[in-house]
């Protein structure tokens, strides 16, 4: 019997619209001292908090650009808009968020998914977060979820002791742009022994033509309790560059699991430049799970750092780069105390000239025993112009550690595509269904509603892959 | 010449005090090659010590203290060795060492055509441009010796024995191979201290300094097979820089073991330019006490259908440290490559350090293979268990173990005696190994 496919239209459009927003606040473009004072002030923040900032705009300046990694040499600092604020104050109601962002994630279809399946959504639209809520049964059980500039001030104990002690403000000329300039983000703090039973969600909007968006997410889960967050992020196509430069750190205390799930579909003018790291402690499990669509250029490397013993670390990350796309993404475990362990699955497809590159480390430090760690990379590539590059780094300092690594690159199977179109499938879709197996390791971790939407993006993706 | 060494050196550094443009330029006038002695000098002082950004955090040279040393310029005639020094089973044998070049080629040798002449001053030396330690070779190089086989086969090996020079002493030299169409040979290196001179034992520092380069060029369908067995005393700071480049269908297979010398920084290219060539690498490495091994590979696939298969083995004890690199490149020219890059450790002992590096770099879709892999791990207990039950002691159980591990690699040389040799040195260096780690065992 033929399977009838339906069409794949090009449903790209629907996120690619802005909207002519008048911004309540907005700094100039460009940098300065003075930006950092401005967003600050704007902010009402406690001093040391401009401090932190100054410290880390200081580091910002005098730290060169990274010589790896992509092409950052076009990327004009003095032409992106630091701050722009659209709405008074990050509301918990629907109804009071202004009505031109409501509708716009109405568009993307924000308020549906938090009715149907999660615990909680926030929102944040350029700069600042515009709504948050969480479910009252988690709210009454002490589950904390806000903008993390709100999180700063009704939490200041739980913000300043780990707000910058996974990722400090040193740490990279990223981390330390976020550091200087950052708003918004989610504050998620789950107390001990809590099981938030349905994922919590952010989505990330950027709007305005040459935004930079320095979200903040810290997110701290206690001893024993567990959480699943996810974020999604889209941006309209400005045909300039905007910038998108968060640092998301994640506490496991012991016994706690998280898993962090992120699908970026950023529109193709964005750079992507992103710190991740979590803290696992003795017993937790982090999981990072990380897709990459979108952005002209994404530099992601999820981080766990294994600190205690019997922690797991779990990375999967895939990776589809297109026309004018490059994806420098991967993953990093390391693993700092005994008996810990970190399985590390990397995918990538390069089509159309895109370039896809795995960079991961993995690291056994001394007083580590009893280590077991694996890693996988594999990369397609679907056509001539595409490129695929695999770095990983493998440093071993113990000397009982188990550690696998395999990498495979290659095209897709002729022989797959003949017994698939000998089935009824065109080639294309013979292609699309090949390349949707290929990424399975990712999709079969999602809850089944974003999985649908995965490979529905994939299927867009491919559109047009075969001429 | 001698300025004093400067009091803070970066990992980097590798200081020289006789680096300069005028001792190239004297050795251009003895050895010829003035302009890209030159160019090279400038290089040498330009390039950065690595310059792959992927590498750039696994560089330590701090052990080389080279700066003091004198630079040999042996003669550059070849004198003949007498025939008694011809190994039972060689073609020809030829020896390189602070005192000169010297050969004796045995008759089927000669009735093949092996010339061994030494290098004329003008050859380019490939990478010299780009690569900082190509680059000293070329600038410095005080002895240069070119092997060739215009066509026909030789079954017997050529030996070639390289040796280190003594203390506060540093030999630049270059060994060019070439094979011409259709030519086949054998070569076996051996790598080794200074005669007569006894070991001085292990120092802080390494004060002898050793870079040689081996320029091969394969003709059309030419096949070498090629071993080489570094076993320098510990205070010899080793630069080998290996080139290859492969005519149509030419095809080389290179065993490689390194065992000896404080400090190794080896880099080797593989030029697959010719369609079908093909490369076979087995790399054995076996690092105790504070040795550091550091050793990259570079993979071109630029012609069609070109097959690279390497593999690294490597052990590394006491405070040892290995730094073992590859970068497989498949450029759009590549289509059909078949390439396999597998890096191994095992570590035993608890201050020892391994760092794996395979990269790869694709951009042709059309390969049949492209694939690394690697791993690490200790000795499986089980495995001891069940030698145990079949009557092998402790020790006994982790040396066939060890042994076993490495056996592919030692296997994959071209004299059975050399292989039977370095079976015995890497048993010895295991024994020794376990003897230290059992004695600080009891010390703690």
């Amino acid at each position: 019997m033929t399977v009838v496919k339906p069409n794949v239209q090009d449903e790209r459009e629907q996120y690619a619209f802005h909207d002519d927003i008048t911004y309540l606040r907005e700094t100039k473009a460009g940098l300065t001292e003075a930006t950092v004072r401005e967003i600050s002030e704007t902010k009402d923040e406690p001093a040391w908090m401009l401090e932190y900032r100054l410290r880390a705009y200081k580091h910002f300046e005098a730290r060169a650009m990274p010589h790896w990694g992509g092409d950052l040499t076009k990327l004009d600092f003095s032409k992106i808009v630091y701050y722009r604020k659209p709405s008074e104050r990050e509301e918990k109601s629907w109804d009071d968020v202004p009505d031109q962002i409501k509708k716009t994630f109405e568009r993307l279809g924000i308020p549906e998914a938090e009715r149907k399946f999660l615990s909680g959504v926030g929102a944040q639209y350029d700069s600042e977060v515009v709504y948050h809520s969480v479910r009252e049964d988690l709210e009454k059980l002490g589950v904390v979820f806000m903008g993390t500039d709100q999180g700063m001030k009704e939490y200041p104990e739980i913000f300043k002791k780990y707000f910058g002690t996974v990722v400090p403000a040193e740490d990279n000329k990223f981390a330390a742009l976020n550091s200087a300039v950052w708003s918004g983000g989610s504050f998620v703090y789950v107390p001990k022994g809590v099981d938030v039973p349905l994922p919590l969600q952010a989505y990330f909007r950027i709007n305005g033509q040459n935004t930079g968006q320095f979200e903040r997410t810290l997110i701290v889960v206690d001893e024993g309790a567990s959480l699943h967050y996810i974020e999604g992020c889209t941006a309209p196509n400005w045909a300039t560059d905007s910038l998108h430069v968060a640092v998301v750190e994640v506490i496991a205390l012991p016994g706690a699991k998280v898993r962090y799930t992120t699908i970026q579909n950023w529109s193709n003018d964005v750079y992507n430049l992103v710190t991740k790291r979590a803290h696992a402690h003795a017993g937790a499990t982090v999981e990072w799970i990380d897709a990459n669509t979108g952005a002209q250029l994404t530099m992601k490397y999820p981080g766990i750092y294994l600190l205690g013993e019997k922690a797991h670390a779990e990375i999967v990350s895939v990776a589809v780069a297109s026309k004018g796309q490059h994806q420098d993404t991967g993953a990093k475990a390391v693993h700092l105390a005994p008996n810990t362990t970190s399985r590390i699955v990397g995918k990538s497809v390069s089509k159309d000239g895109g370039v896809s590159t795995y960079r991961g480390t993995v690291k056994v430090a001394p007083g580590a025993t009893g280590v077991t760690t694996s890693v996988r990379c594999d990369a397609l590539i679907l056509d001539e112009g595409s490129r695929s590059e695999t770095y990983p780094y493998i440093d071993i300092q113990e000397d009982d550690t188990s550690m696998s690594h395999e990498a495979t690159v290659g095209r897709v199977s002729d022989d797959q595509i003949f017994y698939l179109m000998s089935r009824g499938m065109t080639e294309n879709e013979a292609t699309n269904l090949i390349v949707q197996g290929f990424l399975e390791v990712f999709t079969k971790e999602l809850p089944m509603e974003y999985a649908l939407e995965f490979n529905r993006l994939i299927r867009l993706e491919m559109e047009g892959a075969l001429g | 010449m001698s300025a004093a060494t400067p009091a803070r050196r970066g990992v980097a550094d590798l200081p020289l005090s006789w680096a300069t443009a005028s001792e190239a330029s004297r050795l251009a006038g003895v050895l010829g090659g003035g302009e890209a002695r030159a160019a090279a000098h400038a290089a040498f002082h330009a390039l950065p010590t690595e310059s792959n950004l992927l590498f750039t955090g696994y560089v330590d040279l701090r052990s080389a203290d080279t700066h003091d040393t004198a630079l040999l310029t042996p003669s550059s005639t070849i004198s003949e060795l007498p025939a008694s020094e011809l190994p039972d089973g060689a073609a020809a044998v030829i020896s390189i060492s602070a005192r000169g070049v010297a050969a004796h080629l045995g008759a089927e040798a000669r009735a093949a055509g092996l010339t061994v002449e030494p290098l004329s001053g003008e050859t380019p030396l490939a990478g010299a441009e780009s690569d900082r330690m190509t680059a000293l070779i070329a600038a410095y190089w005080g002895c240069g010796i070119q092997i060739t086989l215009a066509s026909g086969t030789i079954d017997a090996p050529i030996v070639i024995k390289v040796e280190s020079p003594a203390q506060g002493e540093a030999l630049v030299a270059r060994i060019g191979v070439t094979l011409g169409d259709g030519a086949s040979a054998t070569i076996s290196e051996e790598v080794v201290g200074p005669r007569g001179v006894q070991e001085t034992g292990r120092g802080a520092q390494a004060r002898a300094l050793l870079a040689a380069s081996s320029e091969v060029t394969l003709g059309t369908g030419a096949t070498l097979r090629f071993a080489s067995i570094q076993e320098l005393p510990e205070d010899v700071v080793y630069l080998p820089v290996r080139r290859h480049s492969f005519g149509t269908n030419a095809e080389l297979q290179i065993a490689v073991a390194q065992i000896g010398a404080r400090l190794v920084r080896g880099r080797i290219d593989h030029q697959l330019e010719g369609n079908g060539s093909k490369v076979q690498q087995v790399e054995v490495v076996f690092a105790g006490a504070d040795q550091l091994h550091d050793l990259t590979t570079y993979s071109l696939h630029a012609g069609e259908k070109t097959v690279g298969d390497l593999l690294a083995k490597g052990i590394f004890a006491g405070k040892a440290r290995g730094f073992v690199k590859g970068v497989t490149t498949i450029p759009r020219s590549g289509r059909g490559t078949n390439s396999y890059l597998g890096e191994f450790g095992m570590l035993l002992s608890k201050t020892a350090r391994s760092v794996a590096i395979p990269s790869l770099w694709i951009d042709q879709p059309d390969c049949e293979r492209a694939a690394h892999g690697s791993s690490v791990g200790p000795i499986d207990e089980n495995q001891i268990f069940y030698l145990r039950t079949r009557g092998l002691t402790e020790a006994e159980a982790r040396r066939t173990i060890v042994m076993g591990y490495l056996e592919p690699v030692v296997a994959a040389l071209p004299l059975e005696e050399e292989a039977e040799r370095l079976r015995e040195v890497l048993a010895a260096k295991l024994d020794a190994s376990f003897a230290a780690q059992s004695a600080a065992a009891s010390a703690a």
